[in-house]
């Protein structure tokens, strides 16, 4: 049993790569997209990194007895900054998919009027791609929160088509929820 | 239940009444013989007497006459009866008186005899003498005085009773004798018949009890000759197939004898192999201790290994805990990485350079996880073989401990052969031992087992001698049968 790449070597080969980047100049870069990769409910889909402000892993979430749809609680984010506390929704709640964790281990903090979070189940990597592989809304789709598709290079070699997920209809939604609550409060 | 008498017993009790009947009529006959005897000699004793008085009167006439001659003539010669008598009378008288001494009446009248013969005798004497001196006148008138012949009248009258009572006791006798002869002739007679009859009776009996059970047991003896014809054909027979089994038996203790040399040979081959098995299973046993050092070794070793193992174990599980740890650091430094492109992004073009940054560092984050991803499987891949080959070197401890114990087992197993190996051979041994005593054995029951045969074939002449002797027997006991019978029978 083996190694297929024996650990040192492996090591000697990051380092060399990583300093190659530094040391070449950079491509020039044509219009690209990048998406975050995640899955929610066994299903694939991609977040627009420009829309999202941070992510993190495990970060604890206070529970909250409330009636609002899809709240799953309270996080301080934004450990870089000062930090806030957000509500936090469910990802796979808010999409309708099917066979969601019960206690999502990743949160992405929306910076928009009103920061939120979104909860979701698995975090699968960064993603840039051109923007030829982002593919909008195929008529008749009639999903809510999402805008198009992004087709990934996959693990096996092939490729796999992502739903994009739109954060600022999700944010836009969850304002529009919430405004009136707000009315009734500044008043 | 009446007695049955033998042979013997009716032949002895024939004899012993016929000899009773005889021993009564000779004592019968000897009792009248002995009377008769008696009776005669007292008749001739009575004649004797009768001659006695004859004789002493013969004498008193001689005298008497003698004495007249001489008287008439003078003459000596006249004398010589007259001194005869002078000599003889007092001895006839003497013998009568002897003759007559049982009978008191005859000596009474001896009595008064004798004075008178002696008066007479005088008498005569005096005329004599008379005569002699020639005194004729003297003696005439003696001779005339009659007393002479007063005397001889007297002496006759005194000899006349003697001689009559004599007569009368003759007559008394000879009736005597009769009756003796009388009473004899008929107990003798009587006897006679009387034991002629009993003979006859006592012959019969017995002749016809013999004849019938001298018939009978010469029928049985006849029979039994037949059987032991039979018997001895048989035994005959029997005595040559005894003869031909004895040979037979003979050939076979040959074998036996053969068989039982071979059995001490290879009872002594058996202790020679017994005591090389013992002496491999003593090396064996040596051999089994060694290995059972070495098994111990082993199983050391395995202990060693196991404890090894499972400290590789604990190990590879530290290594766990500390791949986790990267991986949580790869991936906080993915998240860094990514909330730095955001951050970048953020910047606008002044923080392109750190988007690059950014990027290879989350590139590299990347790359760890997934070569933390690659770790954790080969050290679960570890984990597994160490837990597999834990497992499989506690099998092998155990199998190592049960093979100790086996081991202990054969070494056991190896004493207990070579325990046993020294009885088998002291078995050998002694089974040796006993084949050669058993071959001895045999031989002399060869010896016997000839002798046997010589007897065999003895008895069968024997045999053949006891069917001619019972061939014999069956002649004889017809020919018996025959005697005893009288009638020729059939098929006798």
């Amino acid at each position: 049993m083996s190694l297929p790449t024996a650990p040192a070597s492996a090591a000697a080969s990051l380092r060399e790569e990583f300093d190659r980047c530094f040391a070449t100049l950079p491509v020039p870069l044509e219009p690209t997209e990048e998406l975050l990769a995640i899955r929610v409910g066994g299903d694939s889909y991609a977040l627009r990194l420009r829309e999202v402000a941070e992510i993190s892993a495990g970060h604890p979430v206070s529970r909250l007895p409330s009636t609002t749809p899809h709240l799953l609680g309270l996080a301080g984010l934004r450990t870089h900054r000062a930090g806030v506390v957000v509500p936090v929704f469910s990802l796979a709640s808010l999409l309708g998919a099917a066979g969601g964790a019960d206690a999502p281990r990743w949160l992405a903090l929306c910076d928009a009027q009103e920061p939120f979070a979104l909860a979701f189940d698995f975090f699968e990597g960064h993603l840039r791609l051109p923007a030829a592989a982002l593919h909008p809304d195929v008529p008749g789709a009639a999903r809510r929160f999402t805008s198009g598709l992004a087709r990934a290079p996959s693990a096996n070699g092939g490729f796999i088509d992502r739903t994009l997920i739109n954060l600022s209809l999700i944010a836009a939604a969850l304002l529009a929820r919430s405004d009136p609550a707000r009315r009734t409060k500044e008043q | 239940m009446a007695r049955t008498w033998t042979f013997g017993e009716k032949i002895a009790a024939g004899f012993s009444l016929s000899f009773i009947l005889l021993a009564a009529v000779g004592a019968v006959s000897f009792r009248g013989t002995t009377a008769l005897a008696q009776t005669s000699f007292w008749a001739a004793h009575t004649h004797l007497v009768l001659e006695d008085i004859a004789a002493v009167g013969t004498l008193l006439r001689d005298a008497e006459s003698s004495q007249r001659g001489f008287l008439l003539t003078g003459d000596e010669i006249f004398l010589e009866p007259y001194l005869a008598a002078l000599k003889d009378l007092p001895k006839a008288v003497a013998a009568l008186r002897l003759r007559t001494e049982d009978n008191a009446a005859q000596q009474k009248r001896l009595d008064q005899l004798e004075p008178t013969i002696a008066a007479k005798l005088f008498a005569l004497r005096q005329t004599v003498e008379l005569r002699r001196t020639q005194k004729t006148d003297q003696m005439v008138k003696v001779l005339q005085a009659g007393e002479g012949r007063a005397l001889m009248d007297d002496l006759r009258r005194v000899l006349g009773e003697l001689e009559r009572e004599e007569r009368g006791l003759l007559v008394q006798r000879a009736a005597e004798v009769q009756s003796a002869v009388t009473a004899t002739s008929y107990s003798i007679g009587l006897g006679t018949l009387l034991g002629l009859l009993l003979v006859t009776f006592a012959g019969l009996v017995i002749t016809r009890g013999l004849t019938r059970q001298i018939g009978a047991a010469a029928l049985h003896m006849r029979s039994s000759s037949t059987e032991l014809q039979t018997a001895s054909t048989q035994q005959a027979t029997g005595a040559k197939e005894q003869s031909s089994s004895m040979s037979e038996v003979s050939t076979t203790i040959t074998e036996l004898l053969a068989t039982s040399r071979q059995i001490a040979g290879s009872a002594q081959h058996v202790a020679q192999i017994a005591e090389e098995t013992g002496k491999g299973a003593r090396a064996g046993e040596a051999t089994v201790a060694k290995a059972s050092d070495s098994i111990g070794g082993i199983k050391r070793q395995v202990d060693l290994i196991v404890t090894n193992m499972l400290d590789l174990g604990r190990r590879s599980q530290q290594i766990g805990g500390i791949l986790e740890i990267i991986n949580e650091l790869s991936e906080q430094t993915n998240i860094l990485a990514i909330n730095a492109t955001i951050e970048a992004a953020g910047a606008g073009e002044s923080g392109k350079r750190f988007a690059v940054v950014a990027d290879e560092i989350r590139k590299l984050a990347d790359r760890v996880g997934g070569s933390t991803k690659e770790i954790r499987g080969l050290i679960d891949e570890i984990r597994a073989a160490v837990n597999t080959t834990v497992m499989t070197t506690e099998g092998g401890a155990k199998a190592v401990e049960a093979g100790a114990r086996q081991f202990t087992e054969v070494a056991s197993s190896f004493r207990q052969i070579a325990a046993l190996v020294g009885t088998t051979s002291e078995a050998a041994r002694e089974i040796e031992l006993s084949t050669k005593q058993q071959s001895t054995a045999v031989e002399q029951l060869n010896v016997a087992v000839a002798s046997v045969a010589q007897v065999t074939r003895e008895t069968e002449a024997s045999a053949s001698q006891t069917l001619q002797a019972a061939s014999q027997l069956a002649v004889v006991s017809r020919d018996l049968l025959a005697l005893v019978q009288r009638q020729p029978r059939a098929g006798a």
